[in-house]
């Protein structure tokens, strides 16, 4: 990844942060906590509400998408390495406050992580010790990812593999690349 | 630490479509299933309680003691709806016995709500919430009240409080 790359895309990220309404991360925090805790009452298994929240971040995903390109300037991704920088330094600058980086790039270049040590989702939150090992706290987020680059026809999976809240030294998103699907001739309406 | 509010509008608009998920299922069964989509809102609104009891915990940490009501409101009127939606109410008023109108002429909750075409629920759902919100809010500073919010002129909406009289409240947890 070329270091002017790599600036310009902070760059993005920092003036798209800087440009939008805010909200206390208290706020979001406080929100998204109460919503964790009614998914558990609903689901109860770990496994379950891990999955819903992912189901519930690509709804977001596929949402968020337009938005992030409209706001953030960038056309669009063109490959899954790009990709994955994008998201680290725009979108979750954007969108989190945050910036993450990239890592752990495997040697077909198909698999990396996105780590990142603030996590405004998880303040102030202490899991159960029942669900320490269970619960992927942030899993909407690795949906969030899924969903939105689906839309750019970039099929990933995506696994919470550290979180701070088990105890792990940073958070980190593990991204495989899936497949890039062909662009579909009438989502392409020019006129 | 700052979000963008964009997210903390996506994180919303999915929690509510959580909550009344079922909706159109249920619509085409029986009678049972009014109850239902009550219960789904009742429980919205109960979340939106315990977040705005709590939110406003924190934002008023730290001030004075309030000396009146009045003060209470203003509070909430202002400090409170900024940090919960980005500006304040746009009028306050009072008949002096415990009713309360306040209106905001752009809500943030109907705002985004009318910018997506393909949410779930009734515009009335959407504002079950943040009708919570306010409700937690004004219990957390010792006033248990009932809410109504009208947004049939949205993204205008009219809230209006009635106070509930002499009843204790066990304060803040």
């Amino acid at each position: 990844m070329s270091s002017s790359r790599a600036s310009t895309w902070n760059k993005l990220g920092d003036a798209a942060y800087s440009k939008s309404e805010k909200v206390s991360a208290d706020l979001v925090a406080l929100t998204y906590g109460s919503f964790v805790r009614e998914i558990i009452k609903d689901y109860e298994e770990p496994d379950q509400v891990n999955k819903e929240l992912e189901k519930l971040g690509y709804n977001i995903g596929i949402r968020l998408i337009e938005d992030f390109l409209a706001k953030s300037g960038i056309g669009n991704c063109s490959s899954f390495e790009e990709s994955a920088e994008i998201i680290s330094r725009v979108a979750f600058k954007m969108f989190l406050g945050i910036r993450a980086t990239v890592s752990n790039w495997n040697s077909e270049y198909n698999s990396c992580s996105i780590v990142f040590d603030e996590n405004p989702l998880a303040e102030y939150v202490e899991l159960p010790p029942e669900y320490t090992h269970s619960l992927l706290y942030s899993n909407i987020l690795c949906g969030v990812i899924r969903g939105a680059l689906e839309m750019v026809q970039i099929i990933v999976e995506c696994q919470f593999v550290k979180d701070q809240l088990r105890g792990d030294d940073t958070n980190e998103i593990k991204i495989r690349f899936k497949e890039m699907l062909q662009e579909q001739v009438p989502w392409n309406d020019e006129e | 630490m700052e979000v963008t509010e964009e997210t903390f509008d996506f994180l919303v608009t999915v929690m509510v479509d959580y909550f009344l998920q079922n909706k159109e299922v249920l619509n085409r069964g029986n009678q049972k299933d009014d109850l239902s989509i009550k219960r789904k809102l009742e429980r919205l609104e109960a979340i939106g309680r315990d977040i705005g009891r709590r939110w406003l915990e924190k934002l008023a940490e730290g001030t004075p003691h309030f000396s009146t009501e009045l003060d209470k409101v203003k509070f909430i009127c202002k400090e409170f709806w900024i940090a919960t939606f980005q500006k304040q109410v746009d009028n306050l008023k009072t008949n002096n016995k415990g009713t309360y109108v306040l209106s905001d002429k752009r809500f943030r909750s109907l705002l985004h709500i009318s910018e997506t075409p393909d949410s779930i629920g009734q515009l009335e759902d959407y504002i079950v919430f943040p009708l919570g919100i306010i409700k937690g809010a004004f219990e957390s500073l010792g006033m248990n009240c009932d809410i109504f919010g009208d947004c049939s002129k949205a993204p205008s909406c009219i809230f209006t409080i009635n106070l509930k009289e002499q009843e204790q409240l066990s304060g803040p947890k």
